[in-house]
């Protein structure tokens, strides 16, 4: 039997709020959404719901109900992003972390889901890992409910409606019946709809639907209720599915004094990859992505992730790849001094919002996952022919470090394509794909320019005396052409054009077309 | 002191200054063009550097010149990039100047990135030329992209808008590039550009000379 841990933490868009801006603890908050009916009350603090305040109420009403009243919009990213960052930070006490998927809640999540199965040996018994999680995240200034049980759906009920802030219910039938027929229907996860028909019958706890014939539930309230209760008593699997999934090789060291200094850090980094490439290369396999994570004390553990462009086992090249990425991220623009930009997971997101994270902060634990890798007997050919042994491991190391901070999207080979019109005539394929040979028809006989819009743009045009791009005029001093190129009537958008080469007195020359369906003119490039 | 002592003895300064040449290499390399090579100060390209090209406007032909120079430079190398920030290179163009698109890396970077990723490709000593056509440039990413020059061996072409000319140089060569009009508006296009040579690192006298050829 499993155990899971719920981790509640009620009304999590005021608790957020309030830990990025600390001035507004002790006012009574209201955090609104905007509408087609105007802004409404999303939720609100404990405080504004004393003074009358509750979720779908306009701000205007709210605003004659109290002037000490304090009004925000509510970011529904960014309270994502705070779950996000706390499900990180629970990965110090199981790796699999989720945040809460459905019920009520599943707009703006506020419960994390932890699978402790085996873990509780790690901190001497359950009880002291809810203990010790419920005061790491008091200390962190959060209001959390807490429950442990052996399903999921039964731990999540607990957390949000049991009658103590933290509950373990032991894996006993009996003890969980009992522990879960007192909680009030809300806590089965269920939709508004069927939650609406059990008011009027007289049905308000788990424990009064238990006593209904369970064959005529379906059919009178619908089937989430017969699976909601199976899920919740074990009778029915639910799959907890972490935010990350597990890595395929690990390799991990804490401390025991917190370490600081990039340099020490550097030399642990580099001791730490050698077992890793050493059971990469027993298993005959080289990592395309890695993860490499840095836990602090009280902050979010750091992440930076290396995306290679074939696959590779050698710890040089890893260490170095990792090496320049942390000193990236030590360098990142908008970074101030000391600070890196945090690159937890989603990295994207965390970087817009542009959150930072003392890196001068003691480092507590490191952990380096390979989270894809590839069979090196499979690794293709060299990208480049002639580059030699050495230099292709330097070029190799280029490319991986290019794509690693740009994305492999944005490193890329030519492939000719015999296809019209002229903007379709090449793709670029990441690295890692094979090109093949171009198509002699691919490559153009009469004059292209070097330079070619990805879409052409409308311009205004006084033909054949001056065209205007941006605002500027350009006098057009000589005409060579037209060259019709047509795209297949297969096309979505069939292409019909007529091309020139326009000179104009300065010399410089463009390459513009006449669309003759729609007798517009567009400039699609210069010869540059 | 006089001010008039003052400037002489700075200008002089700053004329030392300029005539330290940073690469420490004497090779050079054909520009595939004799009459180019010969006008060059250095008698060709040096390995191991950067040139600017200047350009009044797009479709002077500044970028395909880059392309012609470099060619023959970069032939031996096993690799060629182009950075290419806002997605205009138009890659089957250099297949018909005889680059060969097998070797060739194209970089997208996001213009925060495109220094540090120019950079990169110039410190590589597998990459023999490498492309950018660059709006704004900082003198410390220039000082950087030096160095890197120095260390990967190949060679740099930035292109560069004519506001650029109010800045100080940091590549071996500064160039400017116009394209020739043809003669009437019913002659074929004239396919010939006009260089003028703006600055040409420890050749301070070579500045100013003039070249048109038909690349």
């Amino acid at each position: 039997m499993r155990r899971y841990l719920a981790l509640y933490f009620p009304r999590w868009p005021v608790q957020r709020f309030r830990q990025l801006y600390p001035q507004s603890r002790d006012r009574p908050l209201a955090l609104f959404e905007r509408s087609q009916r105007g802004s409404v009350i999303a939720v609100c603090s404990g405080e504004a719901n004393r003074l009358g305040v509750r979720g779908g109420l306009s701000v205007a009403d709210a605003k004659a109900l109290s002037s000490a009243l304090e009004f925000h919009e509510l970011d529904l990213a960014d309270c994502k992003i705070g779950m996000e960052e706390l499900c990180l930070w629970v990965t110090r006490f199981t790796p699999l972390v989720s945040i809460e998927s459905t019920g009520p809640h599943a707009r703006f999540p506020q419960t994390l889901l932890l699978d402790i199965t085996g873990c509780e040996s790690v901190f001497d018994g359950e009880e002291k890992l809810l203990s010790q999680a419920l005061s790491r995240l008091k200390k962190k200034g959060y209001k959390v409910r807490a429950a442990i049980a052996p399903t999921l759906g039964a731990a999540w009920a607990l957390a949000h409606h049991g009658a103590l802030s933290s509950i373990v219910v032991s894996n006993d039938a009996d003890a969980l019946k009992e522990a879960l027929s007192v909680l009030p229907l809300a806590g089965l996860r269920l939709p508004a709809e069927p939650l609406a028909y059990f008011q009027p019958l007289g049905l308000h706890r788990i424990g009064d639907i238990l006593k209904q014939p369970r064959e005529s539930l379906p059919s009178r309230f619908g089937k989430s209720v017969t699976e909601r209760l199976d899920q919740a008593f074990g009778d029915a699997a639910e799959t907890l599915i972490p935010l990350r999934p597990a890595p395929e090789f690990r390799v991990a060291r804490s401390f025991e004094y917190p370490v600081r200094g990039s340099e020490l850090l550097f030399t642990i980094l580099e001791q730490l990859l050698e077992p890793l490439a050493r059971g990469l290369d027993q298993a005959q396999r080289g990592a395309r992505h890695i993860e490499c994570w840095l836990y602090h004390g009280i902050a979010a553990p750091v992440c930076a992730e290396i995306a290679l462009h074939r696959c590779s086992a050698s710890r040089k090249h890893l260490f170095h790849l990792l090496r320049a990425r942390l000193e990236d991220l030590l360098r990142a623009p908008g970074a101030t001094r000391g600070k890196v930009k945090r690159n937890t997971w989603p990295a994207k997101k965390i970087q817009d919002k542009g959150l930072t994270l003392e890196v001068e902060e003691s480092v507590e634990a490191v952990a380096i996952h390979v989270t894809a890798s590839e069979s090196l007997a499979d690794q293709q050919l060299p990208l480049f022919e002639r580059a030699s042994a050495e230099n292709s491991g330097e070029l190799s190391l280029l490319l991986d470090r290019l794509v690693t901070r740009l994305g492999a999207a944005a490193v890329c080979r030519v492939q000719l394509e015999d296809e019209l019109p002229p903007e379709r005539g090449f793709r670029l394929v990441p690295l890692g794909e094979r090109i093949n040979r171009s198509p002699s028809s691919a490559i153009p006989v009469a004059p292209r320019p070097l330079g070619l819009l990805p879409q052409p743009i409308a311009i205004k045009m006084d033909w054949p005396r001056t065209f205007s791009w941006n605002e500027m005029p350009h006098a057009i001093h000589s005409v060579t052409g037209p060259e019709r190129i047509e795209s297949g009537w297969w096309r979505e958008v069939a292409a019909r054009r007529d091309y020139y080469i326009v000179e104009v007195n300065s010399g410089a020359r463009y390459w513009l077309f006449e669309e003759i369906n729609e007798q517009r003119w567009f400039l699609h490039g210069w010869f540059d | 002191m006089a001010t008039t002592v003052l400037i002489e003895r700075l200008r002089s300064q700053i004329q030392a200054l300029d005539c330290v040449t940073f690469n420490h290499s004497k090779r050079t390399v054909s520009s595939s063009f004799s009459e180019v090579d010969s006008w060059l100060p250095h008698g060709g390209l040096q390995p191991g550097s950067f040139v600017e090209l200047i350009q009044d406007s797009e479709g002077t032909g500044a970028y395909t010149a880059a392309l012609k120079l470099a060619r023959s430079a970069a032939e031996t190398k096993p690799a060629w990039a182009v950075l290419d920030s806002d997605g205009t290179f138009h890659a089957p163009v250099a297949e018909t100047l005889g680059w060969d698109l097998q070797k060739l890396v194209v970089v997208r970077a996001p213009p925060n990135d495109s220094g540090w990723a120019f950079a990169h490709l110039l410190r590589s000593k597998d990459i023999g030329a490498c492309f950018w056509v660059s709006r704004n440039m900082d003198n410390m990413l220039f000082r950087r992209l030096q160095l890197a020059a120095e260390r990967g061996g190949g060679l740099g072409f930035v292109i560069r808008p004519a506001a650029a000319l109010r800045k100080p140089c940091w590549g071996s060569l500064r160039i400017q590039v116009r394209a020739t009009p043809s003669a009437a508006p019913s002659a074929a296009p004239s396919g010939k550009l006009w260089l003028r040579l703006l600055h040409a690192r420890g050749q301070a006298n070579a500045a100013g000379s003039e070249i048109e050829v038909a690349l």
